[in-house]
């Protein structure tokens, strides 16, 4: 989670000065691609969707409230632009053909076994999530890799808490199930 | 309770309240089908938290930023042209409004004007049963001389020359 932005400057970004909204942006712009990018799977698309969430975070930042996190509102449009990518036609065509590049990851240095056995993991889960309905993906998402809380899921996705609970259920079981099959075919013992 | 009921809340173990966590504990202590749901859930969620540390990293901050930048400008300058628009838009509207009341008005002044008679001219009022009157005493009295054109003459049938005119017509 990045670190919270001052409300004088979101005020001073809505007066229209550029550096107050160039600072907002630096702050935030690497959840916003995280997101963008673990939902599409490809460096441009979420490059251009973080764009846009920027720009529409500008066009509506006067109407922004104090007592609603900044951060929950850039989940908000960062998931309902994502959510939207995956419903386009160019969203399933691309789902179809998706390669993560695990390039554009942070790279954890311990042991190469470590690092090959934990992007062969991350592959498996990230092609699982991939087959996970859209608002099932989202709340997999916003709670399990993000870490957002229910509640935080919930104002997010403008969904009831009763709903997050069940496509998290849902989401998990299935993701559950598929890393089983991962741990049996590649006889590693993880329990 | 049976483990259908507890297969749920293993699932959503992190979502669950103390109370709710000690009741499912105490059914894992005497249920081995379960506890194994429960481990393999658990083992599933340490995965997903290592996954989840490794954030994706944009390839270049400064280059995204200006991007992100350039795009607003671009909308604060379409936001100006299309202020100027709904500007234009709304002056020909107004335009156009003033326009057509000028328009009214001169169409109501020109029918007051030719509602009013002519100078010099009189009103006519069309005598009908003046001419019908005429016609039957010529029925009556075969042998007069009564004509359309003697009754228009005397001035008996003043003003029903045209209303005959267009009965003969039809």
């Amino acid at each position: 989670m990045p670190e919270p932005v001052s409300y004088e400057l979101i005020q001073e970004a809505v007066r229209g000065s550029q550096p107050a909204f160039r600072a907002i942006v630096e702050a935030n712009q690497g959840f916003v691609y995280a997101v963008a990018f673990r939902f599409v799977n490809d460096p441009q698309e979420a490059e251009d969707i973080t764009q846009e969430v920027f720009v529409r975070l500008w066009k509506n930042l006067h109407t922004y409230k104090q007592e609603v996190k900044l951060t929950t509102w850039l989940y908000k449009i960062v998931t309902n632009r994502c959510l939207d990518f995956l419903k386009s036609r160019h969203g399933r065509q691309r789902k179809n053909k998706v390669e993560i590049d695990r390039s554009h990851f942070v790279q954890d240095r311990s042991t190469p076994e470590k690092e090959f056995q934990q992007q062969e993991l991350s592959k498996i889960i990230y092609a699982a999530a991939d087959e996970l309905t859209p608002k099932q993906k989202a709340v997999f998402m916003l709670r399990d890799l993000e870490g957002l809380s229910p509640d935080e899921v919930s104002e997010a996705l403008s969904m009831s808490l009763g709903n997050v609970k069940s496509n998290l259920f849902h989401a998990r079981q299935k993701m559950t199930e598929k890393l089983k099959d991962f741990y049996q075919t590649t006889d590693k013992q993880f329990l | 309770m049976r483990c259908k009921d507890f297969e749920q809340d293993i699932y959503l173990y992190s979502e669950l309240s103390e109370t709710e966590k000690t009741k499912v504990g105490v059914h894992l202590e005497t249920c081995a089908a379960c506890k194994e749901l429960f481990q393999l859930v658990s083992a599933t969620r340490v995965s997903i938290t290592e996954a989840a540390a490794k954030k994706p990293e944009i390839v270049n901050h400064a280059r995204l930023t200006s991007n992100i930048m350039q795009a607003v400008a671009g909308q604060r300058k379409q936001s100006t042209l299309w202020i100027n628009n709904v500007f234009l838009k709304y002056t020909m509207a107004a335009v156009s409004c003033v326009l057509i009341i000028a328009f009214g008005a001169e169409q109501i002044s020109s029918a007051e004007r030719f509602s009013k008679p002519i100078p010099g001219t009189k009103t006519v009022t069309l005598n009908s049963a003046s001419i019908i009157k005429t016609m039957l005493d010529k029925n009556q009295h075969p042998d007069s001389r009564s004509s359309l054109y003697a009754c228009a003459k005397s001035g008996d049938c003043n003003n029903t020359f045209i209303e005959t005119f267009k009965k003969k017509s039809l």
